[in-house]
């Protein structure tokens, strides 16, 4: 067996098993024969919070882990997830307004879609002119994102105070709130993109050595770069509306996948059981940190998620130009 | 035998015209080399051909067809193209760089075949390149690596190579070992081969035409002998250039 393919089963089985263990040994312990008698409370406790929540860890991860491998090798920069360049700071702009104006968390979907859909929009439109060249697009991205963020700040110190707590915590990014209907909606999410990133990776892998090359090898560059963009963008915002931003998850996905099966490319597959395990891992620790008010899982994938973009950024100007 | 016809090309980059009405031929089965001052537009003529920069006006047609109305599959099965400064990726070995050749060939649903493993194979042996098929490209030497990227373009098994100045950043000893590499290709293989070279004695020497550029346009085209003239090269660089003879060569040497 290869060395990729044996990763790929070895973070199988470590999704897997983070999984159970946080189904089983979170909080209370269950009583198993209750469970399985179907009495009581303990079935409601599995079945409606804690089985939602786990798949929901798991699916937002690997949604993320998707949006974010493909995106980083279409750009061929490791810099070029969707949640550095803006895509999801759209989306997290887009559900804060729907939350403010809605009150309510019912309109966060729709919310957090437009507003990833019209940041996308407005830097691939500042970017196209030049046959969409990765590094421009990446610097407009961190701008944008830059300015989304403090927009929504402003936004947040304007609105009322329970609008201002409710989309405050919202936009933390947390598995608390999960429930069947957001497990739905990411599991066809999950299937759709990599449906599409699936068929797409053929071309994606073969554009690593340049436009010029890839064109003149028969690659519609701009087309694929294009639908990847889009597709990156919509994965991010439908995660962003169920579970809320989750910084740095999908940007480290990736370059994990490639380092752990020791391949390049896409890796897609690899990318969404990194996502789906750092998930559950920020998961578990938000769950087990011994204080007296629970941290949200997006503490944890920003601090680790910030290191590793350090050590990134870093190799990167260590390598020769 | 596979040629290309120029037909009033004009192209611009962001409202700046780069080509100007620029005509001519490429005879098949020759190889033409195309000089010209820094910013002529030599490589985005090389580029139209390539069909990777769309002309604002005019045609680029090859064999009679307008290269815009070919799928660009279907062009990459005709055409290969070598940028002058391709992005070697990290770790990538000899083999899988020159198996991307296949690319006009493969898909999603198309993996390689022995047709194209023999292919890998040919363009890996034309080149001299067997024994390094499992090197990492990104630890051969300048030479040996440009070597690989021709092999890339070989694989691809087209009648037309473009190549953008193959032997920039190479040491005179590798500028010669890659050109005798496109002289073969062109004899044994009967390759139509355009290439952008900047040094004039090695276009002269290696060229069955030479295309002159000057401000977006061709100002002559013809054989060595014709265009390597002090008058000529003189107007075209701005600069006087001086002819020396060389020994029992056709054309003589150029000396700033």
């Amino acid at each position: 067996m290869s060395r990729a393919a044996a990763s790929v089963g070895a973070l199988a089985c470590a999704v897997f098993g983070l999984a159970a263990a946080l189904l089983a040994a979170m909080g209370e312990p269950l009583d198993w024969a209750a469970v399985l008698a179907g009495t009581g409370i303990e079935r409601e406790l599995l079945l409606h919070f804690r089985l939602p929540r786990v798949l929901t860890a798991c699916l937002t991860g690997a949604v993320l882990g998707l949006a974010g491998t493909a995106l980083q090798v279409v750009l061929r920069n490791p810099l070029a997830s969707p949640d550095v360049i803006g895509f999801g700071a759209g989306a997290g702009a887009g559900a804060a307004v729907a939350i403010i104006i809605a009150g309510s968390l019912d309109a966060v979907l729709p919310g957090a879609l437009l507003g990833g859909a019209l940041a996308t929009a407005l830097i691939l439109s500042l970017a196209w002119r030049g046959g969409l060249p990765p590094n421009g697009l990446i610097i407009i991205g961190v701008a944008l994102s830059l300015m989304l963020t403090a927009a929504t700040d402003v936004l947040l110190s304007f609105s009322p105070g329970i609008q201002a707590a409710e989309t405050a915590r919202f936009l933390t990014g947390s598995f608390a709130g999960s429930d069947w209907q957001g497990v739905a909606l990411l599991a066809g999410a999950a299937a759709a993109g990599g449906l599409l990133l699936g068929l797409q990776s053929y071309t994606i892998n073969r554009l690593d050595l340049g436009d010029d090359i890839a064109t003149a090898q028969g690659l519609n560059v701009r087309r694929t770069r294009g639908v990847m963009v889009a597709s990156s963008a919509a994965l991010i915002s439908v995660s962003v509306a169920a579970t809320g931003p989750l910084p740095f998850l999908a940007f480290l996905a990736g370059p994990l996948a490639r380092a752990v099966t020791g391949v390049g490319g896409t890796q897609l597959g690899a990318a969404a059981l990194t996502g789906a395990l750092i998930a559950l891992g920020a998961d578990a620790l938000a769950r087990s940190w011994p204080s007296a008010t629970t941290l949200p899982a997006g503490v944890f994938t920003a601090a680790l998620g910030g290191l590793a973009m350090l050590v990134i950024v870093l190799r990167q100007g260590e390598r020769r130009p | 035998m596979t040629g290309f016809t120029l037909d009033q090309v004009d192209v611009t980059f962001s409202g700046r015209p780069v080509l100007r009405g620029v005509r001519g031929e490429i005879r098949p089965a020759n190889v033409t080399t195309v000089i010209g001052p820094n910013g002529s537009g030599k490589s985005t003529l090389l580029r139209a051909l390539a069909r990777i920069v769309r002309p604002s006006a005019g045609r680029v047609v090859l064999d009679g067809q307008s290269a815009w109305d070919i799928a660009p599959k279907a062009y990459a099965r005709r055409v290969s193209f070598l940028a002058q400064n391709p992005v070697t990726p990290e770790g990538l070995r000899v083999r899988a760089l020159v198996e991307r050749g296949r690319t006009p060939y493969l898909g999603p649903f198309r993996p390689m075949t022995d047709a194209d493993r023999a292919a890998v194979e040919d363009a890996l042996a034309a080149t001299g390149l067997a024994d390094l098929a499992e090197r990492r490209v990104d630890r051969l030497s300048g030479g040996q690596r440009q070597r690989v990227w021709i092999a890339m373009a070989l694989a691809q098994q087209t009648p037309v190579l473009l190549l953008d100045e193959p032997t920039s950043f190479l040491d005179l000893p590798h500028q010669a070992e890659v050109m005798q590499l496109v002289r073969k290709l062109n004899q044994d293989l009967g390759k139509t081969i355009v290439m952008v070279l900047h040094d004039i004695n090695l276009a002269a020497a290696h060229s069955d035409e030479i295309v002159a550029m000057r401000a977006g346009r061709i100002v002559r085209s013809g054989p060595p002998k014709e265009i390597v003239t002090e008058e000529l090269l003189s107007a075209l660089f701005d600069a006087p250039l001086s002819l020396h003879p060389r020994g029992a060569a056709d054309v003589p040497f150029v000396l700033p």
